[in-house]
């Protein structure tokens, strides 16, 4: 079976080794980035299965970045999901409005990031089967 | 002859005497007639009726055993149509007499004889020159005839009739006038008063007694009378005057006075007095009148009162009360303009308030001048004011026109008050309010962005021990080296965790009550010492920090747990952004006035464009992404070292190091 790929954009590195480890563990292939720029420039050859990233980071934050994504032809179909560790009901509805439909929010369960994975995962393949 | 002219003499005795006209009429004609041994003596009356001159038969004096014929219809209302030859002489002041027989007057002679005259005799009456009547004297025994100086002499007892008629006429004008002129008088209120010197005798007029309440029948006509209804305040001084005026020493005798009214009130008269004298010059009379002022001096107490109450108001308001003419000009100013504007009164008086108002307030200024010119007045305008220091003060003006009979504008009428401190409060608490404003939206976000900063932390957390969990099913979970990286993971954001934390509670403490400073007296040198010993001489990596001390030691007093921050920070920052470089250095310089410190590494630096966020709460340095650190330090530190009066500025390079340079005052 192939493994899912997931592209992971956090600036903090301990959380990208932990989250790497669990995702490893569960079957995932996993690639990491530490900010937008980062994680733009690995998608430039690499397509994963789903993006998650964080909000709060340098260089590039999670807002910008999920712009890009949309922006390009390529990629704008790409699941993505947010951390939303800033916990700002006006940036959540921005982005409700714009279509981001599931964010999950820090600390979280695995159990409850391998569901939202899946369904991600799942909408998409259902959608290109329309 | 003797008899003629006693009889003469006293029929104008009578004439003269006599009060009413008949009686003297009657009287004349009757001693005449009996001094004349006259049958009849009567007075014809002309009248003109109908335009047609008529005569009537008046007045009758009849001897004894003559018939009378006063008020026979024959002699009455005759026209003297009927006796032209009568009437042409008569009219021409000439006396007519004859016997009745040779008249060729037909109804004459029948008239005459009717009346059993034989002889008769008629003499003109002229009144004001005018053909009044005429008197007749008839003779019915004998067929007399008249002698000329017989004629004569009662042609001038006629003559002397006519003047006594005349007498009346113009007594009547004069009773006529007098009425008139008592009618006017008591319309009237000025009452006359007189006073003979001589004889003491006094009057006074109807207006007079009227004015203080009385009936004239009421009062006593006389000199104390009104003496003992003057104010006892003026009597004196009143009686003074008068005595000096006529005596000469003054030449006028007139003021004002209170006389007792009938009720017990006082009011107020207006008096003035004539001194009449005789032929050699000696006073004999007084005359004069009063004139009821009450009104208006009533009117003048009131007018005093308010203008008394003005004033008071004017001049001990804190507001600035000025009345203008109707070009704007000043026509009053109250005494505050000296302590509100600078200037006096009289300074401001006949200028023009635009000489004063700040140049971008002059149109506001222009427009409610006009604007009041038809409204009367206006809401209420703010402007700018020079005061005479050449500041500018903000004042608020209230004003109104000033109406002469409710229809004519004569000026404006204002009230000012100086309200630059209200404005001035006004701006503070906008600025207050949008601090605060800005306090709260910081506090909130510091909030937010400090529960932000553990989700990671936490996150982390969580995570590896799920992680352990799984593992602990698995083979690889006998692995140690697995197991202790998952634990050091663990331990690493416990840790981190607790930082955050700390500075979380100091900043917090900080923001909410302001940190109380706790002055000692310390030994720098040997405070720097324990310090490193106590926390900084167990770095993981060996290494030490080096401390070198420059210039003459001084004591230092400030607050040692402020100074234990802020120290412990920078030289922690020191150490962990150098890692696996030199070691760092620790520099004293104790200055004149205070000590520079300096905190020197060799580390990782601080990105130029990064350098203006390095104490803003919860700033990381990207290149700090692999090292631990809350974000608050420095910006703890910063606010320590304000309190302490001292100084942080930092210095530093991308991978080549970082200065931290810290002043402190002495004292």
């Amino acid at each position: 079976m192939n493994k899912k790929k997931i592209l992971l954009v956090d600036d903090e590195i301990i959380l990208r080794d932990t989250l790497t480890d669990m995702l490893t563990l569960n079957n995932y292939s996993v690639l990491t980035a530490a900010n937008g720029e980062e994680a733009l420039a690995i998608l430039d050859d690499w397509i994963p299965d789903i993006i998650i990233s964080d909000i709060m980071m340098p260089v590039m934050d999670g807002y910008t970045f999920y712009e890009k994504i949309k922006d390009s032809v390529v990629l704008n179909q790409i699941p993505f999901v947010f951390f939303s560790a800033k916990n700002d009901k006006e940036a959540n509805d921005k982005f409700i409005q714009k279509g981001v439909e599931l964010f999950i929010s820090k600390p979280f369960k695995l159990e409850d990031l391998m569901l939202l994975i899946d369904m991600k995962i799942k909408k998409l393949k259902t959608n290109k089967k329309h | 002859m003797k008899n003629l002219l006693l009889g003469i003499s006293n029929a104008n005795n009578h004439l003269l005497k006599e009060n009413s006209i008949d009686d003297a009429l009657n009287l004349c004609i009757a001693s005449i007639g009996k001094s004349q041994e006259i049958d009849r003596c009567y007075i014809f009356k002309n009248e003109t009726e109908d335009g047609i001159l008529k005569l009537y038969y008046v007045y009758e004096w009849c001897n004894e055993g003559v018939d009378s014929f006063l008020g026979s219809p024959e002699l009455n209302g005759v026209s003297y149509d009927d006796f032209p030859g009568l009437y042409k002489t008569l009219v021409n002041d000439e006396p007519l007499y004859g016997l009745v027989k040779e008249s060729d007057n037909k109804l004459f002679v029948e008239t005459m004889e009717m009346q059993g005259i034989k002889s008769y005799l008629f003499t003109p009456i002229f009144s004001e020159n005018k053909f009044w009547g005429w008197i007749g004297y008839d003779d019915c025994k004998t067929e007399r005839i008249w002698i000329e100086e017989e004629v004569n002499v009662l042609h001038t007892v006629a003559k002397n009739i006519g003047i006594r008629l005349n007498q009346d006429k113009t007594n009547a004008k004069l009773e006529n006038h007098l009425e008139q002129f008592d009618f006017y008088l008591k319309g009237s209120n000025q009452g006359m008063w007189e006073w003979d010197i001589i004889t003491n005798k006094t009057v006074f007029s109807y207006n007079w007694a009227g004015m203080i309440g009385y009936n004239l029948d009421e009062i006593e006509q006389t000199y104390e009378f009104w003496k003992k209804n003057v104010h006892p305040d003026e009597i004196n001084q009143i009686e003074l005057d008068l005595m000096n005026y006529i005596q000469g020493k003054t030449d006028s005798y007139d003021g004002v006075m209170r006389m007792k009214h009938k009720k017990g009130h006082y009011v107020w008269v207006k008096h003035s007095g004539l001194v009449i004298k005789n032929i050699v010059g000696e006073p004999i009379k007084v005359i004069g009148t009063h004139i009821d002022i009450s009104e208006i001096k009533e009117a003048e107490r009131q007018l005093e009162l308010s203008e008394e109450k003005f004033r008071f108001i004017a001049e001990n308001t804190t507001d600035l009360i000025t009345q203008h003419f109707n070009d704007g000009t000043f026509s009053y100013v109250s005494n505050s303009s000296k302590e509100i504007i600078g200037y006096k009164p009289e300074e401001l008086i006949y200028r023009s308030p635009y000489d004063f108002i700040h140049p971008d307030d002059l149109q506001i200024m222009q427009n409610a001048h006009q604007e009041i010119a038809e409204k009367l007045k206006i809401k209420p305008l703010t402007f700018r004011f020079r005061k005479k220091d050449n500041s500018y003060i903000w004042m608020e003006s209230v004003t109104k026109v000033i109406l002469k009979n409710k229809q004519q504008i004569i000026g404006m009428q204002s009230s000012s008050r100086d309200i630059s401190e209200m404005i001035k409060t006004a701006e503070e608490m906008r600025l207050n309010l949008l601090k605060e404003k800005e306090l709260n939206e910081l506090k909130s976000n510091f909030i937010s962005m400090a529960s932000h900063q553990f989700r990671t932390p936490l996150t982390i957390i969580y995570s590896n021990a799920e992680l352990l969990e799984i593992k602990s099913k698995m083979e690889e979970y006998k692995s140690a080296n697995s197991v202790k990286l998952i634990s050091n993971r663990i331990k690493n954001e416990v840790e981190r965790l607790t930082e955050l934390m700390n500075n979380i509670l100091i900043f917090g403490k900080y923001e909410s009550e302001g940190t109380k400073k706790n002055i000692k007296e310390l030994d720098f040198g040997h405070f720097i010492n324990k310090i490193i010993e106590t926390y900084f001489d167990n770095e993981p990596d060996g290494r030490k920090i080096r401390i070198t001390i420059k210039g003459k030691k001084q004591k230092l007093n400030s607050d040692e747990t402020l100074l234990i921050h802020i120290i412990t920070n920078v030289v922690s920052n020191a150490f962990k952004y150098s890692v696996n470089r030199k070691e760092p250095k620790l520099v004293i310089n104790y200055l004149k006035e205070k000590i520079k410190v300096e905190i020197i590494d060799y580390g990782i630096g601080i990105p130029n464009e990064e350098k203006q966020h390095l104490f803003t709460s919860f700033f990381r340095a990207t290149n700090t992404s692999t090292i631990v650190g809350s974000g608050l330090g420095l910006t703890i530190v910063k606010q320590f070292i304000n309190l302490l009066n001292g100084e942080i500025v930092v210095l530093s390079e991308e991978n080549i190091g970082t200065t931290v340079l810290l002043t402190i005052p002495y004292e």
